[in-house]
């Protein structure tokens, strides 16, 4: 036998005099037998300098492989010890960690992100200060035109811009139809989605300064009024449950013609328009407009504005929608938020229960 | 704008058996939205259906009771009732034989006025309106006054062109001359309402010829030419002014009636005829008013509707289905349209496409363009009548923004999982914030027109935010916060930059933080023991900073340096990190570099060293892990006084190593150490 092969099979010989020894009892004990620093198995070790350099690579790995087998065996009775020593109250409370929590409004992105995806829309983002050409003019509403009063707009003490106008906080996410006509140049087809912070000057408990929009916009060949309703259907039985119904009624926005609103059927009084209160009395319901909730606007993107992204809008048509993330969020069944400035108001007990 | 629409009001032009649900229904989805239907108790105690009614700024041909009822009966026709519009007529305007007032002078000074109409009407007998009148302004919510008043009310309500009634004989008595011109700057008058107001200039007003003001047209009227219960005489009043003109005036002067709403939004001219007809009808039966004069009618730029052609392949393409030529015409016919159906020359002689040439009716100036025309046929074919499908077709190929949002997204699942909670706050920020941020108010952009005072600023550092909200919470001993969020530095003549951070605010220890962030970075794979690392320099801060401390968190690789974002303490114990996502981009995997498992024995020792202040550990372990390729780790596990301790992995990639082999590796660590940073070893080697 040589030397090499004589301490491998002394290395085997300790594992399996250990594992003659191991009890329950002993376990830590044996530790310290075998593998603490004068234990056996470095006295072993110690006597690979008789070795080839070859046989003390070769020699080392198997002692170290036998080690951790043995390691392995002494926890495996380590746990046994544990469990030996105490009968358990199974029904003891768990032990939480602590967590955090995502935001309900990332949540909600990130559902919605989800959604849109599955149909091939690409999510992109645009400023959210930016020039009154990108969120008003460009978008067929010309300075002092009496649509914009509908979008209370914060202004930024700044310089105007010699052509694009004035700065602002965007009212809306719809800054981002033209700054992507912009950036396909011509490429085709566009499916963009965009969610982003919204500003307008005005806050009760259904406005805040702040909130979030989303905003999809589709141009390509042969787009017509149908897709526009496939899309908000589909978007409407993912986010709020396949027996929700959708419909678009005439609005009007400039940048879009035809325009939409977009509702969709209320869960509460399920879409008739009427609770019972509690003297069992029909009441009108409090949460929606006669059975339905309005979430936001859509159209057929306006020829003027197809004209200011630099498209034929004799060849091109495409459809957009927009509306609140935070709206659309508190429309989910059972969810109960009826003051949506609870979203920005760093309230733990609040923000704890997402 | 919403209008109140009474159910018997509207039944005075539409003639239909659909019940007011039904009508509400319908309207809704082809029309204007039906918001509420209200019941409404009148004084006279009868109840009466109220539809509360939400008309598109475009549409102001509809916000009237004749309006909605036009709307209505063309909606429910195709809805399955059958539905027919009243017209009503009133007689011709007759001067009274014995009554003769001349009419006021009139002068016009600018170009933007479009129409005028008026009539001296004399014997006004002041009284009450009869009880149908008042229970029906109750019901649309518009105070109830006296007959003079409350009939021009009824009568813009009824027919939606608003009208105004000037006591005659102060017109007179103040010269007798209307002259229409825009206002220089300053000049005061005094509304109805005896609110004094200053032009701004711009504005058109009426003058008298001693350069008084005596009306605000189409906004308001003005308290010295208003009616009063003295007055005999009205000159009844109806003009049609250029429409910006009109809004430039009411929101200079932040004066919003009904009347500039309407006005403001170019009502039809023509509307006024009926207007001067129907009311002076009512002034006649109900205040016993005589016709004093001719009526005078300026109406200089009298323009037909708008004409507008629509090839029927774009109602096609738009419709996504081919409604026939009949139904087409139909639809536009019942919209008061006038139809001609021609051939598109221009369009492929084989395909012979059909085109509507379309005459729109004056009141329907918001009918310009095709898309308009295709509107219109589709909503009153029904929106609810088309297929519903997802577009087929192409996908975008490009992703510009993906890698972005899924490191976002996974930053935020991540730490929120590390206990972290997600804030989403204001970034619109008060001067103290702001301040907070260390820069200066005026490298901050600001709002002209904030809403409240502690949104004023487009903040510079999330942080300031999250103190905020630290501080509101006081409660909780070991909270922490992050939120993700775009901050806005100023560019001159330019938008501002406006990078996304991610800022992390915590109660626990920096170090806590710090190893947080390091499993962050972990995450996307981005230290590697020995090649890539996270390093901190810390730099000088203000005394008037509210950061005790603060450093630079940098990423270093052997040729390069990425200062990923900044480090503070701040002197209530807080810690926080601000780090640029767009640097955290460029380091970013979404995958490690395997690395085999090396099967050769490790040899771990600890050793302490004593370490003088100011102190680096984070240089010192930087340093010592390079020293030598065999040391694999180095990690601090125990810091006692001034006595650091570590423990050290020694293991090599081709053999196992031996002590003698670990020997002089030691030695040079500990020369190192000592030589660099002067830091002496516990005990001996």
């Amino acid at each position: 036998m040589s030397a090499y092969q004589k301490l491998v099979t002394q290395g085997q010989d300790l594992f399996e005099q250990f594992l003659q020894e191991i009890n329950q009892q002993n376990a830590q004990e044996l530790a310290v037998k075998y593998l603490g620093k004068k234990g056996l198995f470095n006295q072993l070790a110690a006597q690979i300098k008789i070795l080839t350099k070859e046989e003390k690579k070769d020699f080392g790995r198997e002692l170290n492989q036998l080690k951790n087998k043995l390691e392995s065996k002494l926890a495996d009775y380590q746990k046994q010890d544990f469990a030996s020593q105490v009968h358990q109250d199974l029904t003891m409370p768990g032990i939480q960690t602590k967590v955090g929590h995502l935001h309900p409004v990332s949540q909600a992105i990130e559902e919605i992100s989800r959604i849109f995806e599955k149909i091939g829309f690409v999510r992109m983002s645009y400023p959210e200060v930016d020039w009154d050409y990108y969120v008003f003019a460009a978008l067929n509403m010309p300075t002092n035109h009496p649509a914009r009063d509908e979008w209370e707009t914060f202004f930024v003490d700044q310089k105007a811009h010699p052509s694009l106008g004035k700065m602002v906080l965007t009212t809306h996410t719809s800054n981002g139809q033209v700054r992507e006509m912009e950036r396909v140049k011509g490429q085709l087809p566009i499916r963009m989605m965009n969610i982003s912070r919204c500003y307008r000057r005005q806050s009760d408990n259904t406005h805040t300064q702040m909130f979030h929009q989303f905003e999809g916009l589709v141009i390509d060949k042969d787009i017509n009024i149908q897709h526009l309703k496939g899309t908000i259907d589909y978007f409407a039985k993912e986010f709020f449950g396949p027996k929700t119904k959708s419909r678009i009624r005439p609005f009007h926005f400039k940048f879009t013609e035809p325009s939409f609103e977009v509702d969709f059927s209320c869960h509460i009084c399920r879409g008739t328009g009427y609770i019972k209160d509690e003297h069992h009395h029909k009441i009108n319901c409090r949460f929606c407009k006669s059975g339905w909730h309005e979430v936001g606007g859509a159209g057929m993107v306006h020829p003027n504005v197809l004209k200011a992204g630099g498209f034929d809008s004799n060849k091109y048509r495409g459809f957009a929608f927009g509306w609140g993330v935070e709206r659309s969020y508190t429309l989910k069944q059972d969810l109960n938020i009826d003051d949506i400035r609870l979203f920005y108001s760093g309230n733990q007990e609040f923000l704890e229960q997402f | 704008m919403n209008i109140l629409i009474p159910h018997s009001w509207l039944g005075e032009y539409l003639s239909s058996k659909a019940r007011a649900k039904d009508i509400q229904k319908y309207l809704s989805l082809s029309g204007p939205s039906v918001e509420r239907l209200n019941t409404v108790k009148l004084a006279s105690g009868k109840k009466d259906y109220v539809y509360d009614i939400e008309v598109s700024t475009n549409r102001v041909d509809m916000m009237s009771i004749e309006g909605i009822a036009r709307e209505a009966t063309t909606i429910l026709n195709r809805a399955g009732y059958t539905a027919r519009m009243i017209k009503k007529n009133w007689p011709a305007l007759k001067q009274h034989p014995q009554r003769n007032l001349a009419l006021p002078e009139i002068i016009y000074e600018t170009e933007g006025v479009r129409r005028v109409m008026a009539v001296v009407l004399s014997d006004i007998s002041q009284q009450n309106s009869p009880q149908y009148i008042q229970d029906r302004l109750q019901a649309v919510a518009i105070n109830v006054h006296d007959a003079v008043v409350d009939i021009s009310n009824y009568v813009t309500h009824e027919l939606g062109h608003p009208c105004h009634v000037f006591d005659y004989d102060k017109i007179m008595q103040m010269g007798g001359k209307i002259i229409i011109k825009e206002a220089k700057p300053g000049k005061k008058f005094i509304t109805l309402d005896e609110e004094v107001h200053h032009t701004v200039g711009g504005e058109i007003v009426f003058e008298n010829s001693a350069g008084e003001i005596i009306d605000l047209p189409a906004v308001k009227g003005t308290l010295n030419t208003g009616i009063d219960q003295n007055t005999k005489n009205i000159l009844f009043w109806i003009e049609s002014l250029d429409a910006h003109k009109v809004r430039y005036a009411s929101m200079a002067q932040a004066i919003r009636t009904t009347a500039a709403q309407l006005n403001e939004k170019n009502v039809d001219p023509y509307l006024a005829e009926k207007v001067l007809r129907y009311a002076v009808y009512l002034f006649e039966k109900i205040a016993k008013a005589k016709v004093a004069s001719p009526v005078y009618d300026y109406f200089p730029d009298q323009k037909s509707g708008n004409k507008i052609i629509v090839n029927s392949q774009l109602i096609k393409d738009y419709l996504g289905i081919d409604l026939p030529k009949k139904e087409i015409t139909a639809i536009l016919r019942d919209l008061d349209c006038q139809v001609t159906l021609t051939k598109d020359k221009q369009a492929d002689k084989d395909r012979q496409v059909d085109q509507f040439v379309i005459l729109a009716p004056t009141y329907r100036a918001d009918l310009e363009i095709p898309a308009d025309i295709i509107e219109e046929i589709a909503r009153i074919y029904g929106y609810h009548n088309l297929p519903s499908q997802l577009m087929a077709g192409q996908l975008p190929s490009e992703h510009p923004q993906q890698k972005f949002f899924q490191v976002e997204s996974r930053i935020k699942n991540f730490l929120s999982h590390l206990a972290w909670q997600e804030i989403y706050s204001y970034s619109l920020v008060s001067d103290k914030e702001a301040l907070m941020s260390g820069y200066s108010l005026a490298s901050h952009l600001k709002l002209s027109n904030p809403l409240k005072e502690e949104n004023v600023y487009l903040r510079r550092s999330i942080l300031p935010s999250l103190i905020s909200i630290m501080h509101n919470n006081p409660q909780n001993h070991d909270w922490q916060l992050f939120e993700i969020a775009r901050t806005y530095q100023p560019q001159k003549n330019a938008l501002p930059k406006q990078d996304s951070y991610l800022a992390m605010l915590s109660r626990r220890n920096f170090r806590q933080v710090k190893g947080d962030l390091e499993l962050l970075l972990k995450q996307f794979f981005i230290l590697e023991k020995k090649v890539v690392e996270l390093v901190v320099e810390e730099i000088m801060t203000k005394n008037h900073s509210i950061y005790q401390q603060s450093a630079k968190l940098i990423i270093k690789k052997p040729q390069e340096r990425l200062v990923l974002g900044h480090l503070h303490l701040f002197e209530d114990g807080l810690a926080g990190i601000e780090i640029k996502l767009n640097n955290l981009l460029k380091v970013v995997n979404f995958y490690p570099h395997y690395q085999k498992s090396n099967q050769y024995a490790q040899i771990i020792e600890q050793l302490t060293f004593t370490l003088k202040k100011p102190v680096a550990v984070g240089d010192f372990i930087n340093t010592l892990i390079k020293s030598h390729k065999d040391i694999k780790d180095f990690t601090l596990v125990n810091v006692y006084q001034d006595n650091y301790t570590f423990a050290i992995i020694y293991q090599d990639n081709n053999k196992n190593l031996s002590t003698e082999d670990v020997e002089p590796i030691r030695q040079q660590v500990v020369s190192l150490a000592k030589k660099k940073f002067q830091a002496q070893l516990v005990g001996k080697i």
